[in-house]
This record gives structure tokens, C-alpha cells and sequence, in this order.
């Protein structure tokens, strides 16, 4: 379990994005959704996106529902915090199956799991560790101060709740 | 590996140089959707830098108006008659840029990912009964009739969990437009049904409607449908794509039904909700797992 702390309490909602120089217990929770936790080792201090669908394609708001924006404002959130982007390290969780879908092409959980992968390579931010697919939820938390996650699979099939 | 004779070697030719067709078309299909994507976000990214240049106006027409009233006010260069006269006309420009700016910030919040709830029991008559009264002298201008069937008896109340501030604006926006779009002199109505844990808000006006082709458009950030030199209508095309992403985190949706010519209804349903601290996401046989800080490798 993590230590007793004095971190502050965060609620991360689907479609949300958290950072901050202090240090926070993010909890957040996720179906076939997927979570990045970024962490800057140099400043101790991290930041965690929770995005839905992998790309947004124009429809609607250019919000981080979506994971090409989720991960994109993540990093620039930290920069703005004062992160240089090559000390910053990734971890990844979520993508579960959680509705049941014949076509493969059609599961959003690995799309999601693909798109992190794709994007942090690309952006040469490594992925130190990951907890990733399976057919359950996962309940998360994460210190930003500290980097350490912890997650909690949920057995029971859920969908992301958002609140 | 198959053996192949004179008989099965030309059909498994044939069933390869099928297959290989079909991944020329399926590739050919994705290209044509990639550049159908590719289109919509750069024309998102037009509309966004036309949002910047428009906002001045926008912004700046009804600000100068306040000013300049609100000067001659304070300098008592006017009756008191028609410095009543003129204290309404700052408050509906007030009213307007006020609107406009908090639509502005929701639509900031939620492209930044900065959403946060605060779920609480709400008296949704009351906040029907307050935003038609808001936005009276709007309608009002227009000679349009603003019903509401808020689901409770004259007074009555409707109490639903949600976060209140969020289903305003949404509220907000729906009547902002009923009464924008629909024909002068006609009306505009809300209805409220709630039904167990959903609560079902429909507005409708008698404006000219959508056409089919651009239903799903009208709920894209910055889509208005009357734009260049015949635009009409104020506002920047934010509202609908603030409302559906709000109604969608409230765990509901929204939607458009509409006939050309006879106008519109959109319907919110959202889900009650349980408070955050109440999500039940504990389990008693769950696994733990826990992830040292990264040693830089």
C-alpha cells in the first residue's frame, strides 16, 4: 500500500487531465479507458491523463476524451511545470475489454493500449511500466510526488464511470 | 507447407489474388476516410482562427455599448426615465457578453481537461422557472412565448442529483438558442419528464430546422450553420458542443430530432448521479499491484 501521506486528494474524471508541482493522490478509474501516468524523476513531480477514445477526429470539442490530445496536453502541462520532456517516464494502465465485441477491429481498449504506445514512442518517452488489456476495470492511484501507482483490478466487468 | 497439384495450384492463385483485391479496397477505403478526417480538422482549425479574429467584434460592440451607456448614466446627463431606459439596454449587453464568456471558459475547461464536479441535489423547476425568467427579455424582443412544463406543479419541486452548475449551462444553451433560432412571434418550450433515475429535458422551437445533412455537424465546436456575410445569429457555435460533452460526462447524451421547415427539439437525458466519494470501486478479492518510481532506464 502507499505510505501514510500528506499528498492532496484528486478525483480524476474520464476526459480529464491532472498535474501539479505539489504532490497529490490522483485516484481514477477505468474500463476500456486508458490512463498515462508521466513522472519527472529530476523534479519529482508527475502528471495522469484518463482518455476514451484514441483519436479525435474533428467532432465535438478538441478535448481529452481523446488520446492524441490527452497525451499531447499531458507533456505540455508538465513542460509548463518546468519538466524537460527527456526526464519524463510513462506508465500505462487500462484498455480492458469491457464490452463484448466481435470484431477486433472494433476494441477500443487495445486501440487505446496502441495509441499510447505509438504516441510516447514517438515522442521518446519511455514506458518503465504498464498494467494493461485484460477483461477487467482498474482502479488507480497515483502519487505524483512520488511516481509509485497502484493499481487495484476491479473483477466484475465495469464500464468507465465518469464520476 | 501445402502441396499444391495441377487442379488446386490455379484456385489457391485465384483466392491469393482475391484477397490481395480486397486489401487494395480496404486500404483504398481508409485512405478515402483518413483524408474525410484529415478535411474535418483542418477546417476545425480554420474555424478555430476565425473564432479569434470574430471574438473582437463580438466582444468589443457589445462592451462599447456598456461603456458608453453606463457613462452617461453616471454623469446624470439623463432623466431618470431614460436612464432606466438605458440601465435595461446595459444589462442585456451585460447579460450577453456574460453568457458568451462563461460559454468561452466551459469550452476552455473542457479542451484542457480542467473539468471538475460537484454533485449536489438540485430543484430542477426552480432552475427552469430561473432560466426562463433570464432569458425573458430576450424572447421577449422577439414576441416569442416561452412555455415550460417543468414536471412539478405550479411551484412544485423536482429534485435530481447532478452537478448544477454543469446542467445549467447546458439548460442555458438549449433555451439561448430555442429562442435565438425560432421565428418571431412563434414559441419555445421545455419539457421535463423524469422517469426513475433519468431525467428527460426536450426544448423545442418553430424555427426553420436542421436538415438531416448537418445534425451531427451543429454539435462540432464553432459550427454555425448561417456563417460569412449572412450570419444572423450571435454567438460563436460553442454551445451545442459544450452542452453534448457536458450531458455525455453526466452519464447522458443528447439529441436532435428535427423537421425542415417546422423546427427543432433537443432532447438531455442524464443519469442521476451518486456523489464521487461514493463510487463503488472497491472489491474485496481485487489484486495490488505497486510500481517503484521509474530509475530512469
Amino acid at each position: 500500500m502507499l505510505p501514510k501521506t500528506d499528498a492532496h486528494q484528486h478525483f480524476l474524471i474520464a476526459g480529464g487531465i491532472f498535474a501539479s508541482a505539489q504532490p497529490h493522490l490522483v485516484t481514477t478509474i477505468l474500463g476500456s479507458c486508458v490512463s498515462v501516468c508521466l513522472w519527472d524523476g529530476i523534479l519529482q513531480r508527475g502528471g495522469i491523463n484518463h482518455y476514451m477514445l484514441p483519436f479525435w477526429n474533428g467532432e465535438g470539442l478538441a478535448s481529452p476524451k481523446y488520446g492524441n490530445i490527452a497525451i499531447a496536453k499531458l507533456i505540455e502541462r508538465l513542460q509548463n511545470l518546468g519538466s524537460d520532456r527527456r526526464d519524463l517516464r510513462a506508465k500505462v494502465f487500462g484498455g480492458g475489454v469491457v464490452l463484448r465485441v466481435s470484431n477486433p477491429f472494433m476494441n477500443i481498449g487495445d486501440r487505446n493500449i496502441q495509441l499510447a504506445e505509438d504516441l510516447l514512442r514517438n515522442e521518446n518517452i519511455p514506458i518503465i511500466s504498464a498494467d494493461t488489456g485484460g477483461t477487467v476495470g482498474r482502479k488507480l492511484i497515483f502519487h505524483t510526488g512520488t511516481g509509485t501507482v497502484l493499481v487495484k483490478k476491479l473483477p466484475r466487468q465495469i464500464d468507465d464511470i465518469r464520476v | 507447407m501445402d502441396r499444391f497439384n495441377d487442379e488446386t495450384l490455379p484456385a489457391d492463385l485465384q483466392r491469393r489474388l482475391e484477397e490481395g483485391r480486397i486489401a487494395v479496397d480496404n486500404l483504398r477505403t481508409m485512405t478515402v476516410n483518413l483524408e474525410q478526417v484529415n478535411e474535418k480538422l483542418r477546417l476545425s482549425e480554420e474555424m478555430r482562427s476565425n473564432f479569434l479574429s470574430n471574438i473582437r467584434n463580438e466582444m468589443n460592440n457589445p462592451l462599447a455599448a456598456i461603456l458608453g451607456l453606463a457613462r452617461q448614466i453616471a454623469d446624470r446627463k439623463v432623466d431618470a426615465e431614460t436612464a432606466g431606459t438605458m440601465a435595461g439596454t446595459v444589462y442585456r449587453e451585460a447579460f450577453d457578453l456574460d453568457f458568451q464568456l462563461r460559454n468561452i471558459f466551459a469550452a476552455a475547461e473542457l479542451e484542457a481537461g480542467e473539468v471538475s464536479f460537484s454533485i449536489a441535489r438540485l430543484d430542477v423547476a426552480a432552475l427552469l422557472r430561473q432560466l426562463v425568467a433570464d432569458f425573458s427579455h430576450r424572447a421577449e424582443e422577439k414576441r416569442v412565448a416561452l412555455q415550460v412544463d417543468a414536471g412539478a406543479p405550479d411551484g412544485g419541486q423536482l429534485l435530481f442529483t447532478t452537478d448544477p452548475e454543469k446542467l445549467k449551462i447546458v439548460l442555458a444553451n438549449l433555451l439561448a438558442n430555442a429562442v435565438e433560432f425560432t421565428k418571431e412571434g412563434t414559441r419555445a418550450s421545455v419539457h421535463v419528464r423524469r422517469d426513475g433515475g433519468t431525467l428527460t429535458i426536450a426544448v423545442a422551437d418553430q424555427g426553420p430546422g436542421i436538415p438531416p445533412a448537418d445534425r451531427k455537424k451543429v454539435f462540432d465546436r464553432f459550427v454555425q450553420l448561417d456563417t460569412g456575410a449572412r450570419k444572423r445569429h450571435r454567438g460563436h457555435g460553442l454551445g451545442l458542443s459544450i452542452a453534448k460533452a457536458y450531458a455525455e460526462m453526466l452519464g447522458g447524451s443528447m439529441a436532435l430530432s428535427s423537421e425542415e421547415g417546422r423546427g427543432c427539439v433537443f432532447t438531455l437525458s442524464v443519469a442521476e448521479l451518486l456523489s464521487a466519494g461514493s463510487v463503488d470501486a472497491s472489491s474485496s478479492d481485487g489484486n495490488e499491484f505497486i510500481f517503484e518510481p521509474g530509475t530512469g532506464s
